[in-house]
C-alpha cells in the first residue's frame, strides 16, 4: 500500500515540476487528523489549473500560485480531498481518513485481496491500536477483538497456555486450535509473536476463507504478517518498554489456625474421635501461630518488556530488524518466564520484475512453571495451599519443612512453600525460522512466487527434586532430562494471474502446490538416588538408580495442490472457488488423498445504481459461502498396527524381562481427517463516512467423520479403534459493530463491539451409541464426569443432583437411603429408594451460550483511553477444587464453619458424621458467567517540542490496568483461567474437558507503566 | 544492488529451474515409524520372542487388574474363604454378581490380552531364525502353558467364551463362543505340546516348566470329570498325570508351612511349581500389590482392608500352625481381629518382601505341590473305587505338614484312617483342600466341580442358586448370537 501512494506522490510530483509557473508563494504543512502525523506526497493542486506540487516527507510542500484568491485541492489516496480558499501565505491543513474509500488490502491464505473483495468471512485485527496496550504475546492481543473467536486462559502462569477457538468446538479428540500462519509459514506458535511486530493480523473463519488450507483449516486459520520496513525511508528506531506489577485477583477463602482447628476438634469430637488440638494449641494459634498458605505461596510478581525495532529501506531495499525481551516473575514463588526473540526481515528488488525477501525469527525462552494439578510430592504448590492445615509453620525448629499428617489435613499432599521452592524445573525451549521467498512477474499479471521455510523448535527440560519436599534422604532425589527436535521443512510454489477482461471482468487465478515434512525426535533419561544435590539435572552419573532411557522419533508428510479462482464482474458481482487436494502420510493407507472445495459469492450491493450515490451507505457487501474443510487431527503412525514396549515381566531371576506386547489398540487401515461443512451467509455495512461498520455472519459447521475411539470387544486382545464416526453441529451468529460516537477537533471516541453466539451440538456418535464416556474429571470420586452425548454440547458433564442437606426432621425418609440427617441429599431421579448409577443426570454445560466484548479508545488532545470490557455468559464451571476444600475431615474453606448440626439446620455442608458420597454431584457446579473490564489503558502523547530536544518523533507514555474490576458469582480462582487443560489425556482434547476447575494458577490485577518511543 | 537485466533474459529457465529443484523434495506418504516395532517382522529372533513372552504374561501380573491384586481372588468369594465388604466387591461374596462389576471386566480383559499375545509367539513359531529347535519349543511351550491356564480360568468362571487360538482376532465379533468341550480340548492339546517342549525346570522360577504343565493338566483333567462336563473317565487321566510330577520328584511339600508365605524363600522354596512374583526395580514394574490389599487398613497394619477371609471359614478351621499361617487375627497394634470389630484377615499375602510404595517383592503361588498330591488323593480315590494306600498317604503327607509333623513319618492323631469309604475319603479330600489352599483361587472351583455352590452358601446367602456357578460375562463384551450371557444373568 505504501508503495502505491509513493508511487502516486512522485507521479504528482513530476507531474507538477513541469507545469508550475512561479508567481505567489503558499506554503504550508500537511498532517493527518487523526493522529497529527506529517503526511508525504499529498497532491496540491491549484482549482482548475494544472498547478500543483506535493509535499515532502516532513508533510511541508510549497506552491506558486498566480493570485490570493484560487483554491488549493489537497487530494490522497485514503484521505477526502479537502478544498481551501487561499487567505494567506501559509496554510496548514489537517486531512481526515476516508474510512469508507481506503479500500484496504487484506491478507488471505497465499496472497491478497482488497477488502472489497472478499467474499469470505475474514476479520482484520487492529493491530495498530492494540500495540498501544502493553501485550507480550499475539494470542493476547485476539482477545475481546473479533467476534466469533473465544480466547481462553488455561492458566495465568508467567508462561500460561491459552486456548484459541474460532467458531466453537468442532472436535472431541481431534483439537480445535486454529491453524497459525507467519509470513506463509505455516504451524507457528502464535504465543512467541511479539505484538510489536505484527503488521497485520487476519482471522478466517469461514469455509471459503479456510478450505485453501484443506486438511488443516477446519478450526479456522490466523494470519499474522509480520512488519517490512519501507522504501526510501530514513532509519525508524522505535522503541518501547514497560514494566507491570502482578498482584493475585482473590484470594480463596480460608480458614486461619484457630479456626480450623477448631473445626477439626469439632469433627473429631462428633465422630467419637480423640481431639487433635489442645487448648494450649488453640490459644497459640490465637497469637498468630500457624500460616496463611496463600499469603505464603504468592508474592507480588514482576514483568519487564521492552522492544525495539529498527526499520527503513532505499530505493531497492527494505530492511526491519527487531529485538524484544520479556522477564516475568509469576506470582508464586519461583515460577518465571524469560524470553529474547528476534526478528529480521529484510526484502530485495533485484528488479523491476525479480524481488527476494528473507524473513527470519529466533526465540529463546526459559521456563521455570510450577506444576498444576498434582497432588503428591512433587506437586501443585497452589493445590496444597488449601489443603495443607493452617496450623502448621513453614519450617520446624530445626529448619527443616513441616511435613503432612499429624491427625489433620492430607498425609501425602505437602508443604506448599517446600512445592514452590524446592523442585528445580528449568524448561528452555528455542525456535527458529528462516523464511526465503523469490517473486518473479513472469509477464503482465502473471507472477510466480516461491518459498520455503525452515521451523526448528528444540526443547530441554530438566527437572531435579531434592529431598527437603518429603524431609527424606538421598533416595528421594530424582532428576530427568527431556530433549526434543520438532523440525519442519515447508515448500510454497505459488502462481498469481491477475487480468482484466474487457471493461468489467477482473480474473484473479491462483494455483499453488506446496509440500512439507515434520520430523520430530525426543529423548528422556531419569535417575533417582543422588549422592548429592550440589550438580542437580547435570550429572546423571550421580544417581544410584538410573531408570531407562527412552527415545521417539517420527515423520510426517504432506503433499497439497491447490487453486483458486477470484472473479469480479464490475467489482460488483464477486465469485470465489478454491478447491485444495491434500495427501498426508498420517492418513490411513487406504485414504492418503483428501479433497477440500469451498465456493464463495458476493454482492457489493452499494455499488449498484441505487445506493452508488448514498450519503448514508458507503458500502454494502452481501456474502455467502459454502465449503469443505478438513482437521488433520491424527498423530503420526496412529492408523498403524504396533506393538507396545515396556512390557516388563519379572520372572523370578536376577533382573526384570524386556517384554513387548501387541497393542490394545487395532490399528485402523481407513482412518482418516475429520470434514467440517461449512455454510456462512454475512454482509458488511458501512454508514455515515464510516462512522458506523456493521459486520454481521450466521454459520453453520457440521463436522463429520469425527475421531472417536471406539470399545472393541476384548476378546480380540485389543480394546480400543480409532475410527471416524459421528457429527457435531457448531451454529451461531457473531456481529460487529464499531462505529465512532464522537469525532471532533480536540476528541474522538472509537467503540467496537462484538457478540458471539454459538451452539454447539452432538448430532452422532458411533453407531448405535448414543453415548460416551470420557472420563474422569480429575479427582478421586470424579470418575465418569465427562461425557459426550447425542443431543447434547461437547463438555458435557454428569453427576447427582445435589439438593442440599437431609434435616433432622426427614430422619425417617433419609432412613430409607441409608443415611442420616446430615448427610447429603442427591435427587432420587427415578423414585426407586437408592442412589445410584441410575440417577446420574447431567448437571453442567462447560459452553457459554454468549460471549461478548466492547472495546473503547478515546482520544482527548494528547491523551488517549481505552477500556475493554470482555463478557461470558451462561457457561458452567465444574469447581471441583472446592469439594478438596469443603472435604468432610479436613476442608479449609470458611464456609466448614457452617457445617450441619442438630443446631445448624439451614445449611448446604454436610455434617461431620455425614453418610453417603460426598462427590460428583451438581454441589460443585457454579454459573461460570462474567463480565470483565479486561483493560483500562491511559496514554499520553509528548508534544512535538519536547520531542524535538530529544531527537524523537513521537513518544507515549502510558498506565494500564489489567483485570481491575471482574463481576461474576463464581467462587473459585477466577472464571476465565481454569486448568482443564492438565486432564486432558491424548485421547481427549481440552475442549471436552473445560469448565473443570483444578485451581490453576490464579489470575492476576496488573498494573503497568510503558512507554514507546520512535527516533 | 542493480543487477543487469540481460542476467534475467533467462527468466522462464531460472524459472523452471527453481520450481525443479523444490519440485523434487523428498516427501514420502508412506509410514515407516522409527522407534516403533512392527507386529509384521517382529517375530523372529530369540530376543524377539523371549520380550514377546515377557509381554504375554505382563497383562496378568501388573496394573492392579491382575493376580498382582485382587481381582481374581474377589471372583472366587463366593466361596467360604474370601470375603469382602468394599462396595465395588461384595456383589461376588454375596452371590449377586453383576455383568458390570469390575473385578470380572478386568479378569476378562487381561485373560484375552495374555490370550492375544502368546497367540502372537505361536503364530510365528515358523518365522524364528537362527533358535534352536529344542529353545524356540521351551518358547513355544510356555506361550502354549500360559494360553491354557487363561483358558482354563475363563472356562471355568464364565463358561462358554469365545476360544481364540489364532492371529489377528479382527473377526471377532463374528466368532461364536465355543462349547465348554471344545474349550477344554484346546486347553488339553496346548498343555500336552508344552508338556512335552518345556523342559524340567528354568534358571527363572517363574517360568512354567514341564511339571508345571502336567500339574495344571491334573487340575484341568480332575475338573472336566466334575460339573459341567462330568466326564468320569477324567479321573483317572487325573491321578496319571499327577503322579507323573509326583514321581519325577522335582518338588516335595516344605517342612514348615509357614515358611511357604515368607517371601525371602519365595524363589527357593522346593513346594511351588509355578508362581507369579513381584518385582520393584524400578526399569518397568510388574509389582505384587497384594500384601497392602490384604491387610487391614486399621491397628497399625497400613493396608486398605479390600478384602479379607470370613469367621465362619475361620471357626471351622482346623486347629495348628497351619491355622496360624494362614489367618492374621491379631493386628500389628496387638489388637484382635475381634475386638477391632472385623473379619480374620490373610495371613499368606502379607509379605510382600521389599516394597517401594505400594509396590512389593511379593508372590501369588498358582500350583503347589501340595495340589498334586490331593489330586492324586482325590483323582485316585474316584477312578479306583476307593483310597489306595498311596492316595491316603499323600493327605496325610499334607495333614502332618499342618499340624507341625514330619510329613513322612505315620501318625495317628493326624492321619486319616485306612479303610474310608469311598464317598468319605472324597469329602475329606475335598475338605482337606479347603484348609490347605485357603484363598489360593481353589475353593470356589471346587464348590462348582462338586457342586456344592448351593449347598454351602444357602443359610447365609439364601439368594444362591445352581446359575451362580458361572458368573456373568461383562455386559460389554455381550455378541447377541455370538457371545450370550450366562443364564440367571
Amino acid at each position: 500500500m505504501n508503495y502505491i501512494k509513493h508511487t502516486i506522490s512522485i507521479f504528482f510530483l513530476l507531474w507538477f515540476a513541469v507545469a508550475s509557473h512561479a508567481q505567489q508563494t503558499v506554503t504550508g504543512t500537511v498532517t493527518t487528523q487523526s493522529d497529527n502525523q506529517p503526511l508525504p506526497g499529498v497532491a496540491v493542486l491549484l482549482k482548475g489549473t494544472t498547478t500543483g506540487t506535493a509535499t515532502d516527507f516532513d508533510g511541508k510542500y510549497t506552491i506558486e500560485v498566480p493570485s490570493t484568491d484560487g483554491v488549493l485541492v489537497f487530494s490522497y489516496v485514503g484521505f477526502i480531498t479537502k478544498e481551501v480558499t487561499i487567505s494567506g501565505s501559509v496554510i496548514d491543513i489537517a486531512m481526515e481518513e476516508d474510512v469508507a474509500k481506503l479500500d484496504e488490502v487484506v491478507v488471505v491464505g497465499y496472497g491478497t485481496q482488497k477488502r472489497s473483495d472478499i467474499t469470505g468471512s475474514v476479520s482484520s485485527v487492529k493491530v495498530e491500536e492494540l500495540q498501544n496496550i502493553p501485550l507480550a504475546r499475539a494470542d493476547e492481543v485476539l482477545q475481546g477483538q473479533i467476534a466469533g473467536v473465544q480466547i481462553n486462559n488455561n492458566d495465568a502462569s508467567p508462561n500460561a497456555d491459552v486456548s484459541i477457538r474460532i467458531r466453537g468446538v468442532s472436535s472431541a479428540n481431534g483439537g480445535s486450535a486454529p491453524l497459525v500462519i507467519v509470513d506463509g509459514v505455516q504451524g507457528v506458535s502464535i504465543s512467541d509473536v511479539n505484538p510489536n511486530d505484527i503488521k497485520s493480523m487476519e482471522v478466517l473463519k469461514d469455509a471459503s476463507a479456510t478450505a485453501i488450507y484443506g486438511s488443516r483449516g477446519a478450526s479456522g486459520v490466523i494470519l499474522i504478517t509480520t512488519i517490512q520496513g519501507k522504501k526510501n525511508t530514513k532509519p525508524n528506531i522505535a522503541v518501547s518498554t514497560f514494566t507491570t506489577t502482578h498482584q493475585i485477583r482473590k484470594k480463596l477463602d480460608l480458614m486461619n489456625a484457630g479456626q480450623y482447628a477448631r473445626y477439626i476438634n469439632n469433627n473429631r469430637a462428633a465422630r467419637g474421635m480423640a481431639l487433635v488440638y489442645s487448648a494450649d494449641d488453640l490459644a497459640a494459634f490465637d497469637k498468630g501461630v500457624g500460616t496463611d498458605w496463600q499469603d505464603a505461596i504468592f508474592r507480588t510478581g514482576t514483568t519487564i518488556n521492552g522492544s525495539i525495532n529498527v526499520s527503513g529501506g532505499t530505493e531497492n531495499t527494505t530492511y526491519s530488524i527487531s529485538g524484544n525481551f520479556l522477564e516475568t516473575k509469576g506470582i508464586v514463588l519461583n515460577s518465571s518466564f524469560k524470553r529474547f526473540s528476534a526478528r529480521p526481515n529484510i526484502a530485495v528488488d533485484l528488479s523491476d520484475r525479480l524481488k527476494v525477501s528473507l524473513n527470519s525469527f529466533v526465540n529463546l525462552s526459559k521456563d521455570n512453571p510450577i506444576v498444576l494439578n498434582q497432588r503428591d510430592r512433587h506437586g501443585s504448590p497452589v493445590f496444597s495451599s488449601f489443603r495443607f492445615s493452617p496450623t502448621k509453620s513453614i519450617y520446624n525448629d530445626e529448619g527443616t519443612y513441616s511435613q503432612p499428617g499429624g491427625g489433620a489435613g492430607p498425609n501425602t499432599e505437602f508443604n506448599p512453600v517446600a512445592l514452590a521452592l524446592e523442585p528445580i524445573r528449568d524448561n528452555y525451549s528455542n525456535t527458529l525460522i528462516l523464511n526465503p521467498s523469490v517473486e518473479y512477474e513472469i509477464t503482465e499479471g502473471l507472477t510466480a512466487n516461491i518459498s520455503g521455510a525452515y521451523q526448528l523448535l528444540d526443547v530441554e527440560n530438566n527437572y531435579y527434586y531434592n529431598e527437603k519436599v518429603v524431609d527424606g534422604d538421598a533416595s528421594d532425589r530424582q532428576a530427568s532430562i527431556f530433549n526434543s527436535k520438532y523440525s519442519s521443512y515447508q515448500n510454497t510454489n505459488m502462481l498469481t494471474y491477475d487480468t482484466n477482461i474487457g471493461e468489467k471482468h477482473n480474473v484473479k487465478i491462483t494455483g499453488v502446490f506446496e509440500q512439507q515434512k515434520m520430523k520430530y525426535n525426543d529423548n528422556n533419561v531419569g535417575a533417582s538416588g543422588f549422592l548429592s544435590n550440589s550438580t542437580t539435572y547435570n550429572n546423571m552419573s550421580l544417581g544410584a538408580n538410573v531408570g531407562i532411557p527412552t527415545s521417539f522419533r517420527s515423520d510426517q508428510s504432506l503433499e497439497s495442490y491447490m487453486g483458486r479462482l477470484n472473479y469480479s464482474f464490475d467489482g460488483k458481482y464477486l465469485l470465489t472457488i478454491t478447491g485444495r487436494s491434500d495427501a498426508s502420510s498420517v492418513f490411513a493407507e487406504n485414504n492418503k488423498r483428501a479433497f477440500f472445495p469451498s465456493a464463495a459469492l458476493g454482492w457489493n450491493v452499494s455499488r449498484e445504481n441505487f445506493l452508488a450515490n448514498s450519503t448514508t451507505v458507503n458500502s454494502l457487501k452481501l456474502r455467502a459461502s459454502y465449503g469443505e474443510v478438513g482437521n488433520q487431527a491424527i498423530a503420526p503412525y496412529q492408523s498403524l498396527s504396533t506393538l507396545t514396549t515396556g512390557s516388563n515381566f519379572y520372572f523370578g531371576g536376577s533382573d526384570v524381562r524386556t517384554g513387548v506386547s501387541l497393542s490394545t489398540r487395532a490399528s485402523n487401515p481407513d482412518l482418516k481427517w475429520e470434514t467440517t461443512e461449512q455454510l456462512n451467509i454475512g454482509a458488511d455495512l458501512n454508514m455515515f463516512n464510516s462512522r458506523l461498520a456493521l459486520t454481521v455472519d450466521y454459520y453453520k459447521k457440521n463436522t463429520t467423520d469425527l475421531l472417536l475411539e471406539r470399545e472393541l470387544k476384548e476378546a480380540s486382545g485389543y480394546q480400543t479403534q480409532m475410527v471416524n464416526a459421528g457429527e457435531v453441529e457448531n451454529e451461531g451468529f457473531e456481529i460487529l459493530l464499531s462505529g465512532v460516537p464522537i469525532r471532533n477537533a480536540n476528541f474522538e471516541w472509537n467503540s467496537v463491539a462484538t457478540f458471539t453466539r454459538n451452539q454447539n451440538k452432538v448430532l452422532s456418535l458411533n453407531s448405535g451409541e448414543t453415548e460416551i464416556n470420557l472420563g474422569g474429571a480429575g479427582l478421586p470420586g470424579f470418575d465418569d464426569a465427562i461425557w459426550l452425548e447425542v443431543g447434547q454440547p461437547i463438555g458435557l458433564i454428569r453427576g447427582w443432583e445435589y439438593d442440599g442437606v437431609w434435616k433432622s426432621d426427614e430422619a425417617i425418609l433419609a432412613a430409607v437411603y441409608g443415611v442420616t440427617p446430615g448427610s447429603p441429599k442427591y435427587v432420587d431421579q427415578n423414585n426407586d429408594g437408592l442412589i445410584n448409577a441410575d440417577d446420574v443426570v447431567n448437571i453442567a454445560r462447560a459452553l457459554p451460550d454468549f460471549t461478548f466484548s466492547w472495546n473503547n479508545t478515546l482520544n482527548y488532545k494528547n491523551f488517549d483511553l481505552n477500556v475493554l470490557v470482555i463478557g461470558v455468559q451462561g457457561n458452567d464451571i465444574y469447581n471441583i477444587a472446592r469439594s478438596l476444600q469443603e472435604s468432610r475431615d479436613e476442608g479449609t474453606s470458611v464456609a466448614m464453619r457452617n457445617v450441619w448440626t442438630p443446631q445448624n439446620e439451614n445449611t448446604n455442608i454436610p455434617g461431620h458424621n455425614s453418610l453417603g458420597d460426598l462427590r460428583r454431584s451438581s454441589r460443585w457446579v457454579e454459573d461460570g458467567s462474567y463480565v470483565r473490564i479486561k483493560n483500562i489503558t491511559l496514554g499520553y502523547n509528548f508534544d512535538d517540542g519536547l520531542l524535538n530536544s530529544i531527537g524523537a518523533s513521537s513518544a507515549r507514555i502510558y498506565v494500564t490496568g489489567t483485570n481491575l474490576f471482574t463481576f461474576t458469582d463464581y467462587s473459585g480462582f477466577d472464571p476465565e483461567s481454569n486448568n482443564a487443560g492438565a486432564i486432558a489425556t491424548s485421547r481427549t482434547s481440552r475442549d471436552a474437558f473445560a469448565g473443570v476447575d483444578l485451581a490453576s494458577f490464579p489470575s492476576q490485577k496488573k498494573y503497568t507503566l510503558g512507554i514507546n518511543i520512535n527516533f | 544492488m542493480n543487477f543487469n537485466k540481460k542476467y534475467f533474459s533467462k527468466k522462464y529457465i531460472f524459472t523452471l529451474l527453481i520450481l525443479a529443484v523444490f519440485g523434487c523434495a523428498d516427501i514420502d506418504l508412506e509410514e515407516n515409524p522409527p522407534s516403533l516395532l512392527n507386529p509384521k517382522s517382529f517375530y523372529t529372533t530369540e530376543t524377539e520372542f523371549e520380550a514377546a513372552l515377557a509381554g504375554t504374561f505382563r497383562p496378568l501380573y501388573s496394573g492392579w487388574s491382575g493376580f498382582d491384586y485382587g481381582y481374581p481372588l474377589i471372583m472366587t468369594s463366593g466361596a467360604e474363604d474370601v470375603r469382602s465388604d468394599a462396595g465395588i466387591f461384595k456383589d461376588l461374596d454375596r452371590l449377586s454378581a453383576n455383568d458390570s462389576d469390575q473385578s470380572i471386566s478386568n479378569v476378562w480383559r487381561i485373560l484375552y490380552q495374555s490370550i492375544s499375545n502368546a497367540n502372537a509367539i505361536i503364530g510365528n513359531v515358523t518365522n524364528a531364525q537362527g533358535i534352536s529347535k529344542q529353545r524356540l519349543g521351551e518358547l513355544e511351550g510356555q506361550a502354549k502353558f500360559i494360553r491354557a491356564f487363561n483358558f482354563f480360568f475363563l472356562v471355568r468362571w464364565f463358561g462358554e467364551v469365545q476360544l481364540t487360538t489364532f492371529e489377528n482376532q479382527t473377526f471377532i465379533d463374528d466368532l461364536k463362543q465355543s462349547s465348554i468341550k471344545d474349550i477344554y480340548a484346546s486347553i488339553i492339546a496346548d498343555l500336552k505340546d508344552a508338556e512335552t517342549k518345556l523342559p524340567d525346570s528354568f534358571s527363572e522360577r517363574g517360568r512354567p516348566t514341564k511339571g508345571a504343565a502336567k500339574a495344571l493338566l491334573a487340575k484341568v483333567y480332575l475338573t472336566m470329570a466334575g460339573w459341567p462336563l462330568e466326564d468320569t473317565s477324567n479321573y483317572a487321566l487325573a491321578r496319571d498325570k499327577a503322579k507323573e510330577v509326583i514321581d519325577e520328584m522335582n518338588y516335595s511339600l516344605e517342612p514348615n508351612f509357614a515358611d511357604l508365605w515368607k517371601a525371602e524363600n519365595r524363589l527357593t522354596n522346593k513346594e511351588f511349581i509355578f508362581a507369579f512374583y513381584g518385582s520393584t526395580a524400578s526399569d518397568g514394574i510388574s509389582a505384587s500389590h497384594m500384601h497392602t490389599a490384604s491387610r487391614f487398613w486399621g491397628n497399625g497394619e497400613g493396608g486398605w482392608g479390600d478384602f479379607h477371609s470370613e469367621e465362619r471359614f475361620y471357626d471351622l478351621f482346623p486347629d495348628g500352625p497351619r491355622k496360624d499361617a494362614t489367618f492374621t487375627t491379631v493386628f500389628a497394634d496387638g489388637t484382635s481381629y475381634v475386638d477391632a470389630g472385623v473379619q480374620p484377615y490373610m495371613a499368606k499375602y502379607r509379605d510382600g518382601g521389599e516394597t517401594v510404595g505400594n509396590n512389593g517383592e511379593g508372590f501369588n503361588v498358582m500350583m503347589r505341590y501340595a495340589d498334586v498330591l490331593l489330586i492324586y488323593a482325590e483323582a485316585a480315590n474316584m477312578a479306583e473305587s476307593g483310597p489306595s494306600v498311596k492316595a491316603t498317604e499323600y493327605v496325610n503327607m499334607v495333614r502332618r505338614r499342618a499340624n507341625g509333623l514330619d510329613v513322612n513319618t505315620p501318625d495317628a492323631s493326624v492321619d486319616l484312617p485306612s479303610g474310608m469309604s469311598q464317598l468319605d475319603f472324597d469329602k475329606a479330600v475335598i475338605a482337606e483342600r479347603n484348609w490347605e489352599l485357603a484363598f489360593e483361587l481353589n475353593r470356589w472351583f471346587d464348590l462348582v466341580r462338586k457342586k456344592m455352590v448351593v449347598e454351602v452358601n444357602q443359610a447365609v446367602h439364601p439368594n444362591v442358586s445352581i446359575n451362580n456357578r458361572l458368573l456373568p460375562k461383562p455386559s460389554a463384551q455381550l455378541i447377541p448370537g455370538i457371545l450370550e450371557q450366562n443364564s440367571g444373568y
